[in-house]
């Protein structure tokens, strides 16, 4: 290209570096809303969140409150909504109408907007504070988000986790003062790392991991036997299971694969050498479909 | 013909001008029809309330129950029913059976206090000081204002710049990743551009087979990363490289189309002179402002009705071709890398000569020169 051709083209370069960002930005109209309850007389709470994009935490709320949510989200995108159902102790949270999908075009308010998850430039922040102390029932079913559960001083008693595309880390900070009776966590294309599961007081888990992975840590304090099913499809599931656990496993593998060198096979199943004498075990029945499951002694 | 070229530079930059213009005027547009915004002491009393019960977080109070100004409950008083302030906070020293709103101020539920109902305050909070509520405590920063744009239906002229703004938007984008085409990657640019000149219909053709194939092909490279196994941690990779590698394609295509395009309307003009490089960037910018005057035209008939649809599926139709005979080309020539038929381009042949040549004793057309066979050297024999 000639100079000459250069500097006559220089103001179309000029005008378009200029016209991208201004047709490329979005008027936001950024809302808040908190809504907390004072804890009063219930006994449990029930939660059931339906979340889109965007930023979602899950922690303890402080005494008295049975509930504190804590919003931040674009008015000209989505409206949020939350109820609580004082007869069944229900508390719905609904963001699932927000900016579509990861990395998606989204031309239809005349701008450009490359959404991934977490991208919390234009998704929801949500933050839910749950009361400490009483039993909890948790369904959350996460859209594309970057999700970090904190269940530390919480009594679960049931947790059913959904997620889509979202990046999810769940921890058990504190062991769970209630047994719970389901832990059924379903992830689908993003990744999700479990910490101190063995803080879960769970006597079975129910791992369903899609493309993106799951990365469970079974550390903390339990005892007994775990029963953990993991379903592993087109991903990545790892597994960090204490030195003093027995392990028993039985793997289906259709494609997949099985990295577990601290186990040793018999009759088609694995096990750790302390099998027979540990007082806490955990035993795995896992499917490998187009995957891969590894196991390591932390 | 140099002296029209500016006329081509004069109606990109009115088209950029254009795309900006546009934008702005979304933007501010959408400033106008805010969808959340603080109170005022401006706004009208009963909107409010009734803008509040519409709220997905708001909550159902009596128009009657709003008193402007700072309001209290006396200690060892009782309000039946709701009570709310208008710009001014609501102290709660005794007992609201009913809701306590504060509309542009705060709520403190002091000790011995009791709310039986919720507290809300919009553009506030609300602070318990020793108080009960037993309701929910709930504190909203704006008021929301209408429906959310994407449901509420478009009137025509929001239609129209809907479309407008979407041309715009694209048409920026391509110039952008046009000109970094044509800087850095003109050889593929110019690759492409050739096989299209070279072979349309084939290049339709491989384009049409091409977008076809797209998902098989994605799935079939998954399934062969998944039988060996230890592809299988490449496949997040191979997805996003295969995504990237079609766009990249079908980019690279269109960009090289209207490259063939404004090519051609420079010639039809017969601005294009043989004795200088072919200004890429000028033809390109061309092109691609041919295709975004026929989506603008669809565009600006939006309001038109079944017009304007058939403008824009015209607009859609010629885009598509466009896009699939690039993409075939970009196919082809894998990117650009490979130039026409693959070969090596044979060596001129020498031209023909003329009539006349036989009546001078040198062609006119000249004579090739040959090398004249030299013995081979002798061995010095002493």
């Amino acid at each position: 290209m000639s100079r000459r051709s250069l500097r006559s083209w220089l103001p179309v370069l000029t005008a378009a570096l200029v016209a991208a960002p201004i047709a490329t930005a979005h008027a936001q109209v950024w809302r808040t809303v908190t809504a907390s309850r004072q804890r009063a007389s219930a006994d449990s709470l029930r939660l059931r969140v339906y979340f889109g994009a965007g930023t979602f935490n899950l922690e303890a709320a402080a005494e008295p409150l049975l509930y504190d949510v804590d919003m931040r989200y674009d008015a000209g995108r989505v409206r949020p909504m939350h109820r609580y159902d004082a007869a069944t102790g229900t508390l719905t949270i609904r963001s699932d109408s927000a900016i579509g999908h990861p990395f998606s075009l989204n031309l239809k308010r005349g701008g450009l907007n490359f959404n991934g998850p977490g991208d919390d430039r234009n998704g929801t922040d949500l933050t839910v504070a749950l009361a400490r102390g009483i039993p909890l029932d948790l369904s959350l079913s996460l859209g594309a988000c970057d999700a970090t559960l904190d269940l530390a001083n919480l009594s679960v008693r049931r947790l059913h986790l959904e997620s889509g595309a979202s990046q999810t880390t769940l921890t058990f900070g504190t062991p769970n003062p209630v047994a719970m009776s389901s832990l059924d966590l379903d992830i689908g294309a993003a990744g999700l790392t479990v910490n101190a599961l063995g803080n879960a007081h769970a006597s079975a888990v129910n791992v369903s991991a899609g493309v993106g992975g799951a990365e469970l840590d079974l550390g903390g304090t339990w005892s007994g036997t775990m029963n953990l099913v993991v379903r592993a499809a087109l991903g990545g599931v790892t597994l960090h299971i204490p030195q003093d656990v027995g392990v028993e496993a039985r793997v289906a593998k259709t494609l997949g694969g099985l990295d577990a060198p601290d186990l040793t096979e018999r009759d088609g199943t694995y096990y750790s050498s302390n099998w027979g004498t540990a007082t806490r075990k955990v035993v795995i029945d896992a499917t490998a479909t187009l995957a891969g499951l590894e196991i390591t002694r932390d | 013909m140099p002296t029209r070229r500016p006329v081509y530079t004069r109606a990109a930059i009115l088209a950029a001008a254009l795309a900006v213009a546009a934008s702005a005027t979304d933007l501010a547009a959408q400033a106008k029809h805010s969808p959340a915004r603080a109170l005022s002491l401006g706004d009208s009393i009963a909107a409010v309330v009734d803008s509040l019960r519409h709220d997905p977080n708001g909550i159902a109070i009596e128009r009657s129950a709003v008193q402007t100004g700072a309001q209290t409950v006396a200690p060892g008083t009782t309000v039946n029913g709701s009570i709310a302030s208008w710009h001014g906070p609501l102290d709660v020293r005794g007992t609201v059976t009913g809701n306590a709103v504060a509309l542009g101020g705060d709520i403190v539920v002091h000790t011995g206090g009791t709310v039986r109902g919720d507290a809300v305050a919009l553009g506030g909070h609300v602070q318990l000081d020793g108080g009960t509520v037993q309701g929910e405590m709930r504190s909203l920063s704006a008021l929301t204002v209408g429906p959310l744009a994407r449901t509420a239906p478009r009137t025509p002229a929001q239609a129209t710049k809907r479309s407008l703004s979407l041309s715009v938007g694209w048409y920026l984008v391509l110039s952008v990743i046009g000109l970094f085409a044509a800087l850095f990657a003109r050889g593929n640019l110019e690759t492409v551009a050739e096989r299209i000149r070279d072979d349309f219909s084939r290049s339709f053709l491989y384009g049409v087979v091409g977008q076809i194939a797209l998902l098989p092909a994605l799935v079939v490279g998954i399934v062969a990363l998944c039988i060996t196994v230890i592809g299988i941690l490449l496949i997040p990779f191979a997805i996003v490289g295969f995504v990237l590698g079609g766009a990249g394609a079908l980019a690279l295509g269109f960009l090289a189309m209207s490259y063939v395009t404004g090519e051609a309307a420079m010639r039809w003009r017969g601005a294009v002179s043989p004795y200088t490089p072919p200004p890429v960037v000028q033809f390109l910018f061309i092109g691609l402002s041919l295709y975004f005057v026929l989506w603008m035209i669809g565009g600006l008939l939006s309001w038109a009705g079944w017009f304007g649809a058939v403008l824009r599926l015209i607009a859609a139709m010629v885009t598509w071709v466009a896009v699939t005979v690039g993409f075939g080309a970009a196919l082809v020539s894998r990117g650009g890398t490979r130039a026409p038929g693959g070969r090596v381009p044979p060596p001129q042949a020498p031209p023909p000569l003329s009539d006349a040549s036989w009546q001078t004793p040198t062609p006119v057309s000249g004579v090739a020169a040959a090398r004249r066979p030299t013995p081979p050297p002798r061995s010095v024999q002493h």
